[in-house]
């Protein structure tokens, strides 16, 4: 019994030593890069705090952050502008966290999700996010079990990954996905001069459910009127070969936020409807000509609630 | 609790010390350790389910004793059918009720009559086709007196729930192992390091060959109008490795941790896809599933006993059944059939029992004609494999006729091409290792023969490629049989 134990204890040192000297020397290469993608959750923060309200804050997924010329929004509309969108993968409670911590009284928000977006997000990239920046573990919930299981996951990827970066990094190509990409305002811009990919990804044939979602932001709008925020729901932008897919499924949960949704709500699912022309990579993200439309859309949709609150 | 979590990782490890150090003097407290331990690994995933499996152990026990006390055959008869229905009657309840009620629907609306179904939101509890079978085996053999009930209750409800192959089997008859648990267990080196081993085993078919195939398999059947017909045959290989990976990996597991508390379960796959016919793959795929349909269901029924009707007629019976225990749904049930029909020439033949030993025994190589016979068989098996991996029947259909038409000569295209071809590389390999081991319970059982560096660095390789060479991003995948 005693050999059995002291074999099993010696078997798991060793592996554990390998794995320990493995993942310590990738590491380095692996550990959250200051130019990393999610990080520019740190410097819209920072844009945030540097704002007097009222100011007007978008948030929500990626299809903000490529779908949105801040700068322009803020001078026709004369309101300072952030733009908070990142990643439909952080989920919607996620989300809904960081805009309650971000907000302050006479802000107006804009939400737009991602059609169905998933409450809880993805556990990976919230924990990645907290590597780099510390602040983000305050959106959402810590699960002991989750994490343990979640570092047993990244040693994983510790050993896998140096081997996709070598490749990838000795490959002459564009890389936009990274903090540096974005502007002063959030607007991701460094895609604006490249060329459309035809190909978008993401493409799914959505199964209709009703939203959890909407019970949420209605519950999270009651919580910031009592601070004094304004909130506005209006729909992602979505190319028209996927929207002919998924048509029924979108004007049902329409059918859904337009009954239950206790917010304004700004537009409907066709308002931004676009050529999948105007798409970069995915059915969410903008390109160059798709950003400027989806601009211009939102100023129209915003003016009029703008100057009333002028009024 | 799932074998590949966290949770069993630390589980196992404090119920092993706690059984050796801390219970190992009295049989009762062993006994006891393993009860409270099988509960707490069912419970984990819903306590409520812990009622059916103690009430099924209290009638199966109870049911034992008067069966033995019992002379009248009557009574005997009732008490037997008692055990059945009961056992029988909370599987039909939880598994086929909605399975039923919809189809009679159906039926109706067929013939004219609309009715309003009232389907339950049943919640399917965990394994218990599993233990369903391993308690009505010890009710049946009790009455044909093969075997004296035990008047050990608490052997009983170890025997019952024990751990190990509670929730995907192998499928324990009474005979072989509530006598181990009427004995007191002793530590043995050998045994304890040789189920460390096949529980090595069984993760790596787990987490690296059926978790990877499953990526794949998965994105290819969930999304089959946008296959080929080569990429769908592919897919259906993949799932084909999938369910052997998924499934006897969980067995190896079940049978080594079974090891380390000094228990020995029934071997439940004999490397199936080297058989040579169909009959030869049943003797080989879910062995303590087939051979308790054999003798509690084909034997009863007169087996090959009587004329050849009768002898079709209980093969097909055998098939369809096994089709519909693995799952209410028609799929099933009609892979069940396709099953019946590949063995029907081998039973009309009489060649049913020609493939005895396992392939090319005590050589290297096999024979082409072997190869042949091999392919054709396994061929066999993934056509098969598309209806039990189908969501219904018309997705099913669909996935064959694409496979039969002009597109399966296109080539195969993947989301990840490059990936799938080293996962073709990676079960080319398993497959080689499987075959050099094929003599044996599992594939690695006579590595102990190598010197001690060689397996080491064989252990390590494994054991690091449950890491490197994981497919699935979730780490609780959770295993197919548990559906079952």
């Amino acid at each position: 019994m005693k050999k059995f134990i002291k074999k099993i204890i010696v078997f798991l040192s060793v592996v554990l030593s390998v794995y320990m000297l493995m993942s310590l020397n990738v590491k380095k290469r692996n550990d959250i890069r200051n130019n990393d993608y999610m990080l520019a959750m740190i410097d819209k923060h920072q844009r945030v705090e540097g704002l007097n309200s009222p100011k007007l804050i978008f948030a929500g997924g990626s299809n903000l952050a490529f779908g949105l010329d801040s700068e322009r929004i803020q001078e026709e509309l004369d309101i300072p502008v952030v733009n908070l969108g990142l990643h439909a993968g952080l989920g919607l409670d996620f989300m809904l966290k960081e805009l309650k911590d971000q907000t302050k009284e006479d802000d107006i928000v804009v939400v737009s999700f991602e059609y169905f977006l998933d409450n809880s997000g993805d556990r990976e990239l919230k924990k990645h996010i907290r590597r780099g920046y510390a602040a983000a573990q305050k959106y959402y919930p810590i699960n002991l079990k989750d994490e343990i299981l979640s570092d047993i996951f990244n040693l994983r990827l510790r050993i896998k990954f140096p081997l996709k970066e070598v490749k990838s990094d000795s490959l002459p190509k564009f890389r936009p996905y990274t903090r540096s990409a974005f502007n002063i305002f959030g607007d991701h811009i460094a895609h604006l001069e490249k060329s459309h990919n035809s190909d978008l990804m993401d493409r799914s044939v959505i199964p209709y459910t009703y939203w959890s979602g909407i019970k949420k932001i209605n519950k999270f709008s009651n919580e910031l009127k009592e601070k004094g925020v304004e909130l506005y729901f209006m729909y992602p932008p979505y190319p028209s070969s996927e929207y002919e897919v998924n048509k029924e499924t979108i004007s049902m949960l329409d059918v859904d936020i337009s009954a239950d949704l206790e917010i304004e709500i700004l537009s409907t699912p066709e308002d931004f409807v676009m050529a999948d022309s105007l798409f970069f990579d995915t059915i969410y993200h903008l390109n160059k000509d798709g950003r400027e439309y989806r601009t211009d859309q939102v100023i129209k949709l915003l003016e009029p609630h703008l100057s009333s609150e002028e009024n | 609790m799932l074998f590949n979590s966290l949770d069993f990782a630390i589980f196992l490890p404090i119920v092993f010390l706690l059984y050796w150090f801390l219970v190992s003097k009295k049989l009762v407290y062993q006994n006891g350790l393993v009860v409270l331990a099988s509960y707490v690994f069912y419970g984990w995933w819903d306590w409520r389910f812990l009622s059916l499996i103690l009430f099924s152990t209290i009638i199966d026990f109870t049911i034992g004793k008067k069966l033995k006390t019992e002379s009248n055959p009557t009574i005997r008869k009732i008490l037997l059918s008692a055990s059945i229905l009961i056992n029988i009657g909370f599987l039909g309840f939880f598994k086929y009720f909605n399975f039923f009620v919809d189809n009679f629907v159906t039926a109706f609306r067929f013939l004219g009559s609309e009715i309003q179904p009232n389907t339950l939101n049943i919640i399917l509890p965990v394994g218990i086709s599993f233990y369903t079978f391993q308690t009505l085996s010890y009710t049946i053999d009790v009455y044909k007196r093969k075997l004296e009930p035990t008047q050990d209750f608490l052997a009983f409800a170890a025997f019952v729930s024990f751990f190990p192959q509670l929730v995907a089997g192998p499928i324990e008859r009474a005979s072989n192992l509530l006598p181990q648990f009427l004995m007191h267990r002793k530590f043995e080196y050998a045994k304890a390091v040789d189920g460390m081993r096949q529980i090595l085993w069984g993760l790596f078919k787990k987490i690296v060959i059926a978790d990877n195939c499953a990526e794949f398999a998965n994105e290819i059947f969930n999304n089959s109008s946008d296959y080929s017909g080569s990429s769908l045959f592919v897919g259906s290989l993949f799932f084909a490795f999938q369910i052997y990976g998924d499934f006897s990996g969980y067995s190896d597991i079940a049978i080594g941790t079974a090891r380390l508390f000094g228990f020995n379960l029934k071997q439940n796959f004999a490397f199936p896809y080297f058989s040579r016919d169909i009959a030869e793959f049943w003797r080989r795929w879910h062995i303590s599933l087939s051979t308790w349909f054999r003798d509690y269901l084909y034997i009863p029924l007169g087996g090959s006993k009587g004329g050849i009707w009768m002898k079709i007629r209980n093969t097909f019976i055998i098939f369809i059944v096994s089709g519909f225990w693995h799952g209410a749904n028609w799929t099933f049930i009609v892979w069940g059939v396709l099953n019946a029909l590949y063995f029907l020439p081998l039973l009309l033949t009489n060649t049913n029992r020609s493939n005895l030993v396992v392939v090319a025994q005590g050589k290297y190589f096999p024979s082409l004609k072997d190869v042949m016979k091999m392919f054709v068989t396994f061929m066999l098996t993934v056509l098969a494999w598309v209806f039990f991996r189908a969501e219904n029947m018309g997705h099913a259909i669909q996935i064959l006729t694409e496979i039969f038409s002009g597109s399966f000569f296109e080539a195969p295209d993947f989301h990840d091409g490059s990936k799938a071809i080293k996962l073709i590389a990676l079960l080319i390999l398993f497959m080689v290792i499987e075959w050099i081991g094929r003599e044996n319970k599992y594939a690695l059982e006579n590595i102990y023969k190598l010197k001690l560096p060689i397996r080491w660095v064989i252990y390590f390789i494994l054991v690091f490629a449950l890491f490197y060479l994981t497919g699935m991003a979730d780490l609780d995948q959770e295993f197919i049989y548990f559906q079952f």
